[in-house]
């Protein structure tokens, strides 16, 4: 399994410590017919051959490979990215936040202004434009003066002399930053046709001046999975044993181009008679991929892996044993595609993918507190409202748009009424039919909006910016600039608690409620003031609620700060401006647009109107990703949420088809789920073939994943309840961890059910906190399996009164009464005939005394005798036959959804003849089936 | 994937690696020196185990470990100092089984930061870092989880009965084991997952364990070559082992202490909690956590700390001290106490006893065991403990010289999800005579 630590580690940069040595590595074997071949997975424009004809500048280390030349480096475009190759800018190294030694550069050297001036500043003599050879830039990394850093490049090497031209050039900066057009890097796909083919990577750098240069040796190279592509620090890649595929990615200036390098898979070419018949453009696509590593799809799975694996997906429930024998034994040809139809019907889906989107926008109860006197509603109430929605399969970006722009209190709505209106809708749990749901924005933790940028970003674009808070990555596209522009589209949102609002009217008006209430309203009189609000809350009062407001956007306190001192220092200069009213008046889309913000009332407005472009290229895109991974267990793009240049998707085209055609059908959710669970590529087998066991981002087989958190307890719940319960387990959602709004998940459900926050924290239901789509963890743990093997829950949950062990074991015992009953009801017969015999002797004996007391004494025996008879009668009636055979396929079906083979079947019949009765043998098997791999796992 | 690569791809291994070859790629001895310095080297290292008792509420530092008697009346509050069996070191006179036995912990004063809201306030005493929305940090007894090796029929973490000492972007893997429960004095223990309960038998679940292991056979052909098929075997292994193992109930089983042993501590929960929690470390559990709640005390500050709090943590926490020194236990484990912050130096008036509020300004933490000089008071607060004398001592730099007991290097980095590297402590230095 590729950890997403280890995928990260994998995608770092490869260690800068080794000199850089002018005789590139000779590499012989350079493919450039493959490199030349055209690529449709990859649609970047960047890496596309180049169209400008004219022949590029020779890189620098062949023009500064000797010391007699006149060529005057550009800052930007050769000194930084040089002191960025050579490691100086590294988070350990200068770029350090304190610096290093003095000198701090920003971090991975992005900053042009801020790092040129810090290599000028006066008095320092990093930069001696006097005697430029006195340089410490050039004495230190020499290690000529002692360098804590060591030696970085040799005297006279092409670095050498480069920094040496620039300093003795007068060590300038360019006025403007120059604006990189593309950079092009050849060959555009790597296909290693043997494990010993190598390739050397060429990036040429097209500049917004026309210039054209080749900067190999400028660049930053990575490969997002070194055991498929290796790349070195100067761009030689090679592969190793093992196949698949994966991306090298090139960075230079603000350039971050990925190039796909393929190592087939090994073996004869494609069967022709694989059981695959995808024909939708889906299965296509996937398919197309395959071939190109050589890849031979698995087989198509069978009907009770489809049903088991379909329910999880889609409803977050096991099939039960009837529907399971049903379909089968059913014959119609479209029975999946109508399985897919029903489920999607359910409540059971309507619940479990409103718990995706809870995670997605993380509905987080803790973060809600202070606005209700009861701490779950607002959890509730936006669980409430996205089911809803997903019930009525409401296009996404109409939902989305429902948060984006949410509004507590509706235009002209007094306080007072606000709160009459938030009591009703808490008390008719009428909610849901508000157009929007303020909640996203009331959360504790939006407190200024660099927070909620990153969470926005992640919650609805997929992306990852928090590195951009405070630098540029180098294999992100996100400057700080980026970052910190589309950040002030969240400057104006404020959240008011209960107590007030920030008007007089407002004030007024909670005054009122609380005098109404006989409260007093002064906190410090009063230390009682929030439980008796509680009370009323409890008693169905009007109480105050907290609500949200968006105002005009503000700056910071460093901001005014900053401003303010500009102003000083302006007055000082006796230059008269007008003090207008500082404020934010611009903001920048990502990637995008800037926006006039006084253009709006609501500055949310632009983004939605943004992401809602039909050519907006993350908003669908993130979703898209998102279902096919619940689906697939891995994205298209992986991890989910890191939609970044740097990790391009495995299949761009497919993701690129899915998208337009999911924005083509009006963004319907449950269009995208049929295509989906439809396609024959989602329903694979997981039974590896000798292509493709290797293949775990490519979809050629089902991979094995855990089950959510959620599930594991409700699957358990289903394997242990009765035959009723389980009838109607979809479509009863209430109970069910599925269906649990917000993160406080010990609410008492049903009567008698089990408390299912313990189990979901084991296995990690998402925690919604850190605005990461790892909030939700499907790792293994020990505490899990200890907890499957050994918990109280477990042991309850299985013979709990009314489990279906325990229907059993009544059963079982009943039908020890009925043969008890049979007994007596025997013996009593015996000695009634005795009797009779005997009465007709006596009567021809004429004792009559004798005679009454034996008719009695009969008269008696079948008194008892019809008792017996009826205690049968009700034994016989509670007891159908128990057949071993069968509670064992029942235990199969309620877990593994499937039939036990023979095998199975005897060693399970064994194991119940082990134990002392019946019912005990049984628990031990379904004790059993629930500790298995298969249970656990969605395959 | 064992070892950490740095965000400019430096591997820690990688450049110690190039130090050693020297000057073939440039890197210095001083530099590898300096390295070894930042931790590689930890001689001091001493405990194996770590036991943290947490207060959540919030403890009143003027009433427990940092009184003022000489402060005016509107600060003082009611109770007297006394002296302890470590010279020149006074605390409450209510605690007087900790001032015979305060020669084996240090109380730090003077303790300070800003977070005054219980949840921000544990995240950062219990984690060693400040609170930041887009990252949970994981508590200590998760990172000492992943950093000291366990073993494989002991749970490594275990929280009695529960702790805010989550996991963080570490993830469920190091999460602890919690008893959620208390032991009851006399009583039998029972810890979920461990205690084998509701009638099943130890030869049934051997049965069972037998029966599961024919069954579990689908993935036989694929489980080698996938990460979490073979995960998933490999804990269940471990799962069995650790139910059918005396020793995981042995160490849960108060009743097998003797009685010199148990006569240490109180009958109360707290105490009972504390023997557990000796008895766990000595069994081979890593971290313990015991938690003690009730220290919000707003109102009736005097009286809820004087006939419950107090005596409570008296006895609990002496027993803890003298019970890990009597079975040769306390070099070899810290003990780490503290609550999320202090409370306000003024008393209110809102109740007829007094109360005292939030105050992350100022607090106390005691640290004993391992290689912690005991005896001893680090730190200073000013005049009515309003906040430190000088330069206050910052949750960092406690949690940097708790991990320095057991050998953790706090500056160690962890890579996160989303790959971001993470120190396991991000801003912290060593309190100066804490260690010896």
């Amino acid at each position: 399994m590729l950890t997403k630590r280890k995928r990260y580690l994998l995608k770092i940069i490869l260690p800068a410590t080794i000199i850089f040595c002018c005789s590139a590595v000779a590499i012989n074997t350079l493919d450039r017919a493959n490199g030349a071949a055209s690529n449709p997975d990859h649609s970047s424009v960047a890496s596309t051959p180049t169209d400008n004809l004219s022949k590029p500048i020779e890189s620098v280390d062949v023009r500064f490979k000797d010391s007699g030349h006149n060529e005057l480096p550009d800052f930007q475009k050769h000194v930084a990215p040089l002191l960025g190759r050579l490691g100086c800018n590294g988070r350990s190294c200068h770029g350090s936040f304190q610096g290093q030694g003095g000198l701090q550069l920003s971090l991975f050297g992005y900053d042009f202004q801020a790092d040129h001036q810090a290599l000028l500043e006066d008095g320092t003599d990093r930069v001696n434009l006097k005697n430029p050879l006195e340089s410490l830039i050039l004495t230190k990394p020499t290690d000529e003066d002692e360098h804590e850093g060591g030696l970085r490049y040799d005297k006279d090497s092409w670095q050498y002399n480069l920094l040496q031209s620039w300093i003795a050039g007068g060590g300038t900066n360019a006025d403007s930053i120059h604006k990189l057009d593309r950079l092009v890097i050849e060959p555009s796909e790597l296909i290693f046709s043997s494990p010993s083919t190598k390739f050397e990577l060429k990036a040429i750098a097209h500049w917004n001046d026309g210039t054209v240069e080749d900067v190999t040796p400028l660049c930053r190279f990575h490969s997002n999975n070194d055991s498929i592509a290796k790349i070195t620090e100067t761009g030689a890649v090679s592969t190793s044993s093992i196949s698949g595929d994966t991306h090298v990615v090139v960075s230079y200036d603000n350039a971050v181009v990925p190039v796909p390098a393929i190592h087939p898979f090994a073996g004869k070419p494609l069967d022709t008679s694989p059981a695959f018949r995808g024909v939708s453009k889906l299965d296509m696509l996937t398919q197309k991929k395959w071939e190109k590593l050589n890849l031979q799809p698995s087989q198509l799975s069978d009907d009770t892996m489809f049903l088991r694996r379909v329910s999880i997906d889609i409803t977050g429930t096991l099939p039960t044993s009837d529907e399971i024998r049903e379909f089968v034994a059913a014959t119609d040809p479209q029975k999946r595609k109508n399985k897919i139809d029903e489920l999607l019907q359910s409540p059971a889906y309507a619940s479990w993918w409103t718990t995706f989107f809870c995670d997605m926008t993380e509905n987080n109860t803790n973060q809600l507190r202070n606005i209700a006197f009861d701490n779950n509603l607002p959890s509730q109430q936006w669980y409430d409202w996205i089911h809803q929605r997903v019930e009525d399969n409401t296009p996404y970006d109409e939902m989305i748009e429902g948060i984006v722009l949410g509004i507590s209190r509706n235009s002209g709505e007094s306080y007072i009424d606000f709160c009459n209106r938030m009591k009703d809708e808490a008390a008719n749990e009428s909610f849901s039919e508000n157009e929007t749901m303020p909640y996203y924005w009331m959360r504790r933790e939006f407190r200024d909006r660099e927070t909620i940028a990153i969470s926005f970003a992640h919650a609805f674009l997929g992306l990852r910016i928090q590195c951009a808070q405070c630098h540029k990555h180098p294999f992100d596209r996100w400057s700080q600039k980026d970052f910190k522009d589309f950040s002030k589209f969240f400057s104006g949102i404020n959240i008011r608690p209960y107590s007030g609002g920030t008007t007089p009217e407002d004030k007024k008006d909670y005054i009122a409620i609380l005098e109404n209430l006989d409260i007093d309203p002064d906190r410090k009189k009063n230390p009682n003031l929030q439980r008796q609000l509680r009370d009323a809350y409890r008693k169905g009062e009007t109480t105050p609620f907290g609500f949200l407001t968006i105002d005009s956007p503000k700056l910071t306190r460093e901001e005014l700060r900053e401003l303010q001192k500009q102003l000083q220092a302006n007055k000082k200069s006796k230059k008269k401006k007008k003090n207008k009213k500082p404020s934010i008046t611009e903001a920048t889309l990502l990637g995008s647009d800037t926006i006039d913000l006084t253009d709006h009332e609501d500055v949310r407005t632009p983004v939605m109107e943004w992401m809602k472009q039909r050519d907006n290229p993350f908003f669908a895109k993130a979703l898209v990703n998102r279902v096919w991974a619940r689906y697939f267990g891995v994205g298209i793009v992986d991890p989910v949420d890191d939609l970044n240049l740097a990790n391009p998707p495995s299949n761009a085209a497919l993701l690129d088809h899915l998208t337009q055609e999911f924005i083509a059908h009006d963004f319907d959710l449950k269009w995208l789920h049929r295509e989906i669970a439809n396609s024959q590529t989602y329903q694979l087998s997981w039974v590896p073939n000798s292509t493709n066991e290797g293949d775990r981002r490519n979809f050629s087989r089902a991979i094995p994943r855990r089950l959510p958190a959620e599930v594991i307890f409700d699957s358990i719940t289903f394997a242990s309840s009765n035959a009723e319960t389980n009838r109607t387990f979809r479509n009863t959602v209430q109970n069910r961890a599925i269906s649990i709004p917000g993160t406080v998940t010990n609410v008492k459900r049903a009567k008698n059910a089990t408390d299912a926050s313990f189990a979901l924290k084991v296995f990690g239901r998402s925690e919604r906190a850190s605005s990461c789509d790892c909030d939700r963890s499907e790792e293994t743990s020990l505490i899990q399996t200890v907890y499957m093997q050994n918990d109280r829950d477990i042991h309850l949950m299985l013979t709990q009164k009314d489990s279906w062990l325990n229907r059993m074991a009544q059963q079982h015992t009943a039908k020890i009464q009925a043969v008890n009953a049979q007994k007596s009801i025997d013996s009593l017969n015996d000695r009634i005939e005795k009797m009779e015999l005997k009465k007709a002797n006596l009567k021809k004996s004429d004792n009559k005394k004798q005679l009454q007391n034996l008719t009695k004494q009969i008269k008696s025996l079948e008194k008892t005798k019809r008792g017996w008879a009826a205690k049968l009668a009700t034994a016989q009636e509670s007891t159908g036959e128990l057949n071993v055979q069968q509670v064992v396929e029942e235990a199969y079906l309620r877990t593994l959804s499937r039939f036990p083979t023979e095998e199975e079947l005897a060693r399970c019949e064994q194991h119940i003849e082990e134990e002392e009765d019946l019912v005990k043998g049984v628990t031990g098997v379904l004790w059993a089936l629930v500790n298995t791999k298969e249970f656990i796992v969605n395959h | 994937m064992g070892f950490h690569r740095q965000c400019d791809g430096v591997t820690r291994r990688d450049a110690i690696k190039v130090g050693v070859l020297g000057s073939a790629t440039g890197l210095t001895m001083s530099n590898f020196l300096k390295m070894a310095d930042a931790g590689q080297v930890n001689s001091k290292a001493t405990s194996k185990a770590a036991i943290f008792i947490e207060l959540p509420g919030g403890p009143s530092h003027m009433d427990t470990f940092d009184l003022k008697p000489n402060a005016p009346s509107e600060f003082r509050g009611k109770f007297n100092p006394i002296k302890t069996n470590a010279s020149g070191v006074e605390i409450c006179e209510h605690l007087p089984k900790l001032a015979k036995c305060a020669d084996k912990f240090a109380i730090l004063r003077g303790v300070s930061h800003s977070l005054g809201a219980h949840p921000l306030g544990q995240q950062f005493v219990f984690t060693g870092n400040r609170p930041n929305p887009s990252l949970d940090y994981p508590g200590y007894g998760s990172v000492v989880a992943k950093e000291i090796q366990g073993d494989d029929d002991l749970p490594a973490y275990v929280a009695i009965p529960k702790s805010k000492q989550g996991p963080g972007h570490l993830g469920v893997k190091f999460a602890s084991l919690q008893t959620n429960a208390t032991p009851r004095f006399g009583l039998p223990f029972s810890v979920r997952g461990i205690t084998l309960g509701n009638g099943v038998t130890m030869d049934e679940m051997r049965r069972r364990s037998s029966l599961l292991k024919d069954l579990d056979r689908t993935f036989d052909t694929i489980k080698d070559r996938d990460d979490l098929l073979s995960g998933l075997d490999k804990f269940s292994q471990k799962a069995f082992s650790m139910i059918t193992s005396n020793r995981a109930r042995d160490a849960f089983d108060l009743s097998k202490e003797a009685p010199n042993y148990t006569k240490l501590f109180g009958e109360d929960d707290f105490s009972q909690s504390c023997m557990l929690a000796s008895r766990l470390v000595e069994s081979g559990v890593k971290f313990v956590t015991v938690s003690l709640g009730g220290w919000d005390t707003h109102s009736d500050n005097f009286s809820k700390l004087q006939n419950n709090l107090l005596p409570k943590l008296d006895a609990g926490l002496a027993g803890l001290f003298n019970g890990l020194a009597a079975k040769g236990l306390l070099d070899s484990t810290t003990v780490f106490v503290s609550g999320e912050f202090g409370r306000t130096p003024k008393i209110n008036a809102r109740s007829a006893d007094g109360g005292r509020d939030h105050y992350p300004r100022c607090m106390f933490m005691l640290m004993g065991g391992g290689p912690i000089n005991g005896g001893q008071v680090i730190g200073e607060s000013d005049a009515t403990a309003a906040g430190p004398k000088h330069e206050g001592i910052n949750p960092e730099d406690a949690a940097a010289s708790f991990f320095r007991t057991l050998g953790i290097n706090h500056r160690k980095e962890y890579d996160t999800s989303i790959g971001r590297p993470i120190s396991i402590v991000r801003d912290g230095n060593l309190i100066p005579g804490l260690i010896g």
